[in-house]
């Protein structure tokens, strides 16, 4: 466990007055909020991090203990001990700090560092001055699918804080897509509405398709032979097998079109982009002594 | 046009919830950053849109930034937002023409 710098993460002097420590929180806490940061994991743990500097600098008595133990915070731990075995302390939970301001959002708060709780113990649900609570946290979380998971549409159910939640996958959702359920979110606080569940959908990547938009995109290994001579593959789309033909001389790097071969539009029944093929032609490998000898022979034509 | 009761709340509860003015409500209202209608004769909010008026609530009484700024801000982020969907797509799309 290391010990943190509650001064420098605060960007003030160790002899900061108590206004200039409240100055400095509100000028961070405008850059790294999570409302003026969304989806900015980086600016949420800072946040976190200045809210826990702000706690412990921002109350007279929290910032002299933090002083006095500082980097011997092993000592306090020793200390804390004893205060919990029936000594008297101080920093007991529940009391309430007057001009100490924490931010609220609608955001995991996250719990304190290690650290902290080593030197001021569980500090959690203490009353925040200002924390007016009325409608229900919203929830995010992130579903995983595959492009064959959305090729079609369907239904999925899964459970969220023991609720029970059946949600239709439209075909062709695309990634980063998020939709909105309305009330599965966290209760709501003196009789206010449930909060709403935000699923993203998040596609990884599987097999040798590509997506970009409704058109997919793949590159075939084709052998030699057919690129030369021409022949026929068959291509296992995400639609079933399709049969194609190669034309001879075939160059390396060409590209064909399956009209209506793609992925499925998003919210247009029986409307599908493109399917891209792109050629690698494959040079043989372990030639017999036979084979390299025609190859010789033709080399020589 | 039938409003369903409950998915609305008056606008003096929302200031006697959140512990704000109704001047800031109206303010908010001014700006279009927040919808009031009447339902059965008494102003309100629809539920849904308390998400954001608790974002404002948080921009104006906690971060000291003022109506202007708020209006400022929602548009960027707005524009934020949109960017960064964009650039998902245009990310996947190269990923799919790199491979």
């Amino acid at each position: 466990m290391d010990f943190i710098d509650y001064y420098k993460v605060l960007g003030v002097d160790k002899n900061a007055s108590p206004e200039q420590i409240k100055k400095a929180y509100r000028k961070l806490a405008r850059k790294l909020h999570p409302d003026l940061n969304p989806n900015d994991e980086e600016a949420k743990k800072k946040f976190q991090q200045l809210n826990e500097a702000n706690e412990v600098l921002s109350d007279p008595e929290k910032r002299k203990k933090y002083d006095q133990y500082g980097k011997d915070w092993q000592h306090a731990q020793e200390y804390e001990q004893a205060r919990q075995s029936g000594h008297a302390g101080f920093g007991a939970a529940g009391q309430d700090y007057s001009g100490w301001q924490q931010y609220t959002g609608d955001f995991e708060q996250g719990d304190f560092s290690d650290f902290f709780e080593s030197l001021f113990g569980n500090a959690r649900g203490r009353s925040r001055s200002g924390g007016v609570k009325f409608k229900g946290q919203d929830f995010h979380a992130e579903f995983p699918l595959t492009l064959a998971d959305a090729y079609q549409t369907r239904k999925q159910t899964f459970t969220v804080n023991g609720k029970n939640i059946r949600i239709t996958i439209p075909a062709g959702v695309e990634q980063g897509q998020v939709i909105k359920i309305k009330g599965y979110g966290g209760p709501g606080v003196n009789g206010g509405p449930a909060g709403d569940l935000y699923i993203t959908f998040v596609f990884r990547e599987e097999g040798p398709l590509r997506r970009a938009g409704n058109d997919l995109y793949m590159t075939y290994p084709l052998d030699l032979y057919t690129a030369v001579l021409g022949g026929e593959i068959t291509l296992d789309t995400l639609g079933g097998k399709v049969k194609i033909k190669v034309s001879p001389e075939t160059q390396n790097g060409t590209k064909i079109r399956l009209k209506g071969k793609g992925y499925p539009v998003y919210k247009q029944e029986g409307k599908f982009g493109d399917l891209f093929v792109t050629f690698s032609i494959r040079i043989p490998t372990h030639l017999t002594d036979k084979q390299k000898e025609l190859f010789a022979a033709l080399a020589k034509l | 046009m039938i409003m369903d009761k409950e998915a609305f709340i008056p606008t003096r509860e929302i200031c006697s919830r959140y512990e704000v003015e109704i001047a800031f409500l109206e303010e908010l209202s001014a700006r279009d950053l927040l919808e009031v209608q009447t339902v059965e004769e008494t102003p309100c909010v629809a539920t849904e849109r308390l998400g954001d008026l608790e974002r404002y609530i948080r921009l104006h009484y906690e971060l000291d930034i003022n109506l202007e700024g708020i209006e400022v801000v929602c548009r960027l982020l707005d524009q934020l937002t949109e960017a960064r969907r964009q650039i998902q797509l245009l990310e996947t799309r190269l990923r799919a023409f790199q491979d």
